[in-house]
């Protein structure tokens, strides 16, 4: 699913990352853990082809990220859902059509958006608001929206950076349940997260990043 | 609640480079259809010219009545020569009364009296008659007989014209240059504004295409709409400027009958619409480059 062979990333002459190797099977479910600034969401985007690698290789979903030309990329891309920390809705778009935007991208019916859609915002409990812009929403219901719009087309690879970090507990669980029920129907999922009992409570693979390097227990 | 659209995907915000831009187009239109109106009038005017003047020849025959080298007077003999040569439309000789009145400001009431020379106004068709076997008939029914060529005085006013024309063109090209290049700039500053929201769609897996589809589309509909106030705008300036050029343009019933006149007020829409969806189009692709 994942395979990193000594890959890295630079920015303006600064390395973020260095020396990455591992390799993340197809289904697995793994934690991403380290301390702030450790280089988690560098890492994440490299996992989701948002970047190229400046040093090494890296492989996602069988393909090299390196060898894909302009056209290939979104394609990927969309195999691939992402929660990002600080979620990144669409201001001017409602929930809904937040939501709706994967499956748009991917030229889906709008009668199966229409259902699709209503199904997975009823499942983060926010059915009675899917006409509302994210400003309208607190910080858990953005980042509820955030979550179903990573999983609503069903990806093959899903990313989250501390997609519980506003939730209430009882909303985390459940986020975390739906990760996990995902990742038994085969999506691999990888979670970037700095609660201890998360791990504790879902045991799972562990990458642990410090200073852009997977450290020696990783 | 559903948008079905890229660009309603995209719900790019109004914003005021758009609405700018609009505008630019509308005036840009507006400046392009008086140009190529004002061009195709001078065309018009430059082919009236061109069929009237320009196709008219006046041979003078010195005394038309004395006996000709070949047969009958020399009057006679110079028009059945001239019925006879291929090119020739048309030929009659002036009335001798029509010949005084239009001497009569220079040579008074004398001109009744005076031996004048007849004249003859030819209608040329197309091609004229080649001038040397003009020459060598005038000599031979005629000798000191002289054809004087109206177009050769018209030619230089339709270089002119034609000149003015090819001006007017280049001014409409130059304008959608300028149009273009005012949508690329307007388009542009919008990408800019929404780097944030392309961000998340190049992240999600929107192609380059769906993002220039929804911005092309746009400014497509914004140039448009602009451009069709513009060329609204532009007729009833056609219809003063008509009224105004009313005493060289034989009167403006004439020119307002001319639909190539409004033509270009009412068609320009439409190649506005596609330059500016190639510039944005274009504009977006090159942009975003910039994004892996």
């Amino acid at each position: 699913m994942l395979r990193f062979a000594d890959a890295g990333l630079a920015y303006a002459g600064v390395t973020i990352l260095s020396g990455l190797s591992f390799a993340l099977e197809p289904g697995s479910f793994t934690w991403l853990v380290g301390p702030t600034g450790a280089g988690k969401s560098s890492l994440l985007r490299l996992m989701s082809a948002g970047l190229p690698p400046t040093a090494g290789h890296v492989e996602i979903l069988d393909r090299d990220v390196a060898r894909l030309n302009r056209r290939e990329r979104p394609g990927l891309r969309r195999q691939i859902g992402i929660v990002w920390q600080d979620f990144r809705l669409l201001a001017h778009l409602s929930a809904f059509d937040n939501v709706a935007l994967p499956l748009r991208l991917a030229g889906r019916a709008e009668a199966r958006i229409a259902e699709d859609v209503a199904e997975m915002l009823d499942w983060v409990g926010l059915s009675a608001k899917m006409g509302s812009r994210p400003a309208a929403l607190s910080g858990g219901e953005q980042q509820r929206v955030a979550v179903a719009r990573a999983v609503v087309p069903g990806p093959r690879l899903l990313l989250a950076d501390e997609p519980t970090g506003n939730l209430d507990p009882d909303t985390a669980e459940r986020i975390v349940k739906l990760f996990q029920e995902m990742n038994r129907l085969g999506t691999g999922v990888v979670v970037a997260t700095h609660s201890h009992s998360l791990l504790r409570r879902y045991p799972a693979g562990v990458l642990r990043l410090e200073s852009g390097r997977l450290s020696a227990d990783g | 609640m559903a948008s079905r659209h890229p660009e309603q995907a995209l719900a790019l915000p109004r914003a005021r480079s758009d609405l700018l831009a609009a505008a630019l187009v509308g005036a840009m239109v507006f400046l392009a259809s008086l140009a190529l109106a004002g061009g195709i009038a001078v065309g018009q005017f430059a082919a009236r010219w061109e069929r009237g003047a320009g196709a008219l020849l006046l041979v003078q025959v010195p005394d038309p009545a004395s006996p000709s080298p070949e047969e009958g007077a020399r009057l006679e003999a110079v028009l059945q020569g001239l019925r006879g040569l291929p090119g020739v439309a048309r030929a009659a000789p002036l009335p001798a009364a029509r010949l005084a009145e239009l001497m009569q400001p220079w040579l008074g009431s004398a001109a009744a009296n005076l031996p004048l020379p007849a004249l003859i106004e030819v209608k040329l068709a197309r091609p004229g008659p080649d001038p040397a076997a003009l020459e060598a008939m005038l000599a031979r029914t005629a000798p000191g007989a002289q054809a004087e060529d109206q177009g050769a005085h018209v030619a230089p006013l339709l270089a002119f014209a034609r000149g003015l024309t090819a001006l007017a063109a280049c001014v409409a090209l130059m304008v959608g240059v300028v149009a273009a290049a005012m949508v690329a700039f307007a388009v542009h500053a919008a990408l800019a504004a929404q780097r944030a929201t392309l961000d998340v769609l190049h992240t999600l897996g929107a192609t380059d295409r769906w993002v220039a589809s929804a911005f092309a589309r746009r400014a497509g509909r914004q140039a448009f709409l602009g451009s069709v106030i513009g060329g609204l705008v532009s007729l009833p300036v056609l219809a003063g400027l008509a009224a105004v050029s009313e005493p060289v343009s034989a009167g403006v019933a004439g020119l307002v009958a001319m639909p190539a006149l409004w033509l270009p007020a009412l068609l320009l829409p439409v190649p506005a619409w596609a330059v500016a969806r190639l510039s944005a189009w274009l504009t977006v692709h090159r942009w975003l480059r910039r994004l892996w």
